[in-house]
């Protein structure tokens, strides 16, 4: 009686470990977490994560900023070829000053590949002086100029912005109390560093400025050279 | 760093060292001056900064009035009058000037007129130039070797007492100075 029922047993086993196998097999092989989540072109339709009731975020699209700098026209090329004229000219002392400047600007921002817009500087500064310690030329400079910067698809802070400015330098020289107005087209290359947030912060802008020289005979202080602005901006 | 150097290369403006004897910039015009032939004030490289043009055989005549002592430890021209005074001017002349003294009186004594000569060909902006007087003339009596200077014996002061701008082709003249040296190169 025990060796039917150990029988019984056995053949029931076998049976069973016969059977498991076909019943643990899935009706499809699982999905890798490793496989790259990609499906035929048009076979899916692409939605947009939306959390219902959330305002939609601003898109902003213009930049604003102001501020003030230096500009080290002392570094312009033409520094030397100023301080020579002014010389020979007579006056007794002479340099390319480093000026001071106020700078603004506003720009349209086109992500992800570059804003534009237009900028306007001025800056003033003493570039000789004469017998009397009073008799001054003194040069007053407004520039304004398009802008084209790179607009990084991250927009992230702290990222240097490489920037072109195109425009065209308008000088104001007085010599002896006399004022006299000429204007000569200039390129700046530089670069902006934004340090704040999507809508607002500092804007630190650094840049080299050439500028065209003056007819033959007239006369042509250095305006250019090195600037470096520091100018609180707002996006809106 | 780059800043501080940047601003300390832009240089500060610093006053005439030497000393000014005698100035013209022509601003006033040429008012001052007794002028012979044709002489115009005209402006150059700025509505603000003016030069008197002097057409060939033009001359212009100012006084002066510059008292140089021959004799003392101060005197710069103890040593033959080889130093000391210069003249400058900005034009837009080639050529080389003259700068010559002369008896400003008859019989000479020591008054001295100062004449300077400018010579073309005109030529492509302006330049500054210098002249160093020259020698004293033989009409200008010399000083004594006792190193006295109260020697009853001494010289009279040297004057001069007239300065003549002449040109012998048309030119543009600016800033004349006459200069003495001062400051750290005075003596």
């Amino acid at each position: 009686m025990a060796t039917r029922s150990l029988l019984v047993v056995a053949v029931l086993g076998g049976l069973a470990a016969l059977a498991a196998p076909a019943a643990a097999q899935p009706a499809e092989p699982s999905p890798s977490p490793y496989e790259p989540d990609l499906a035929p072109p048009m076979s899916v339709t692409p939605t947009t994560w939306e959390v219902a009731g959330a305002p939609r975020p601003t898109l902003r699209r213009l930049h604003l900023s102001l501020g003030a700098g230096l500009r080290f026209s002392n570094l312009d090329v033409h520094d030397a070829g100023s301080k020579m004229q002014l010389l020979e000219y007579g006056w007794v002392s002479a340099r390319s000053p480093v000026m001071t400047q106020v700078a603004g600007e506003l720009e349209y921002l086109l992500a992800p590949i570059i804003d534009v817009g237009v900028a306007v500087s001025s800056a003033a500064g003493d570039h000789a002086a004469g017998i009397d310690w009073n008799d001054r030329v003194r040069t007053r400079t407004t520039n304004l100029a398009l802008v084209a910067k790179v607009h990084w698809a991250l927009q992230r802070p702290f990222i240097p912005e490489p920037r072109v400015d195109v425009g065209v330098a308008r000088r104001t020289i007085t010599v002896h109390g006399v004022d006299d107005t000429d204007s000569v087209p200039f390129v700046r290359a530089g670069m902006d560093w934004r340090l704040g947030t999507r809508r607002a912060g500092v804007q630190v802008s650094a840049g080299y400025i050439i500028t065209a020289r003056a007819s033959s005979g007239q006369l042509d202080p250095a305006v250019g050279g090195l600037d470096v602005t520091l100018a609180p901006y707002v996006r809106f | 760093m780059l800043l501080c150097l940047a601003v300390a290369s832009g240089g500060c403006l610093e006053a005439e060292d030497d000393v000014v004897q005698f100035e013209e910039d022509f601003e006033d015009g040429v008012a001052s001056w007794t002028v012979v032939g044709e002489v115009a004030v005209v402006s150059t490289n700025h509505p603000g900064e003016h030069a008197v043009w002097l057409a060939p055989g033009a001359s212009m005549t100012h006084a002066l009035s510059i008292t140089r002592a021959l004799e003392g430890n101060d005197s710069p021209y103890g040593g033959g009058f080889t130093d000391g005074n210069w003249i400058e001017y900005t034009g837009d002349c080639g050529g080389r000037p003259s700068l010559a003294l002369e008896p400003a009186s008859d019989p000479p004594d020591a008054s001295v007129g100062v004449r300077l000569v400018l010579e073309g060909p005109p030529q492509q902006g302006f330049a500054r130039t210098r002249l160093m007087f020259p020698a004293l003339p033989a009409f200008i009596p010399q000083p004594d070797d006792d190193d006295d200077p109260w020697s009853p014996s001494d010289p009279p002061d040297v004057r001069f007492t007239s300065l003549v701008l002449a040109a012998r082709a048309p030119c543009h003249v600016d800033n004349l100075r006459v200069m003495v040296s001062g400051g750290t190169l005075g003596y």
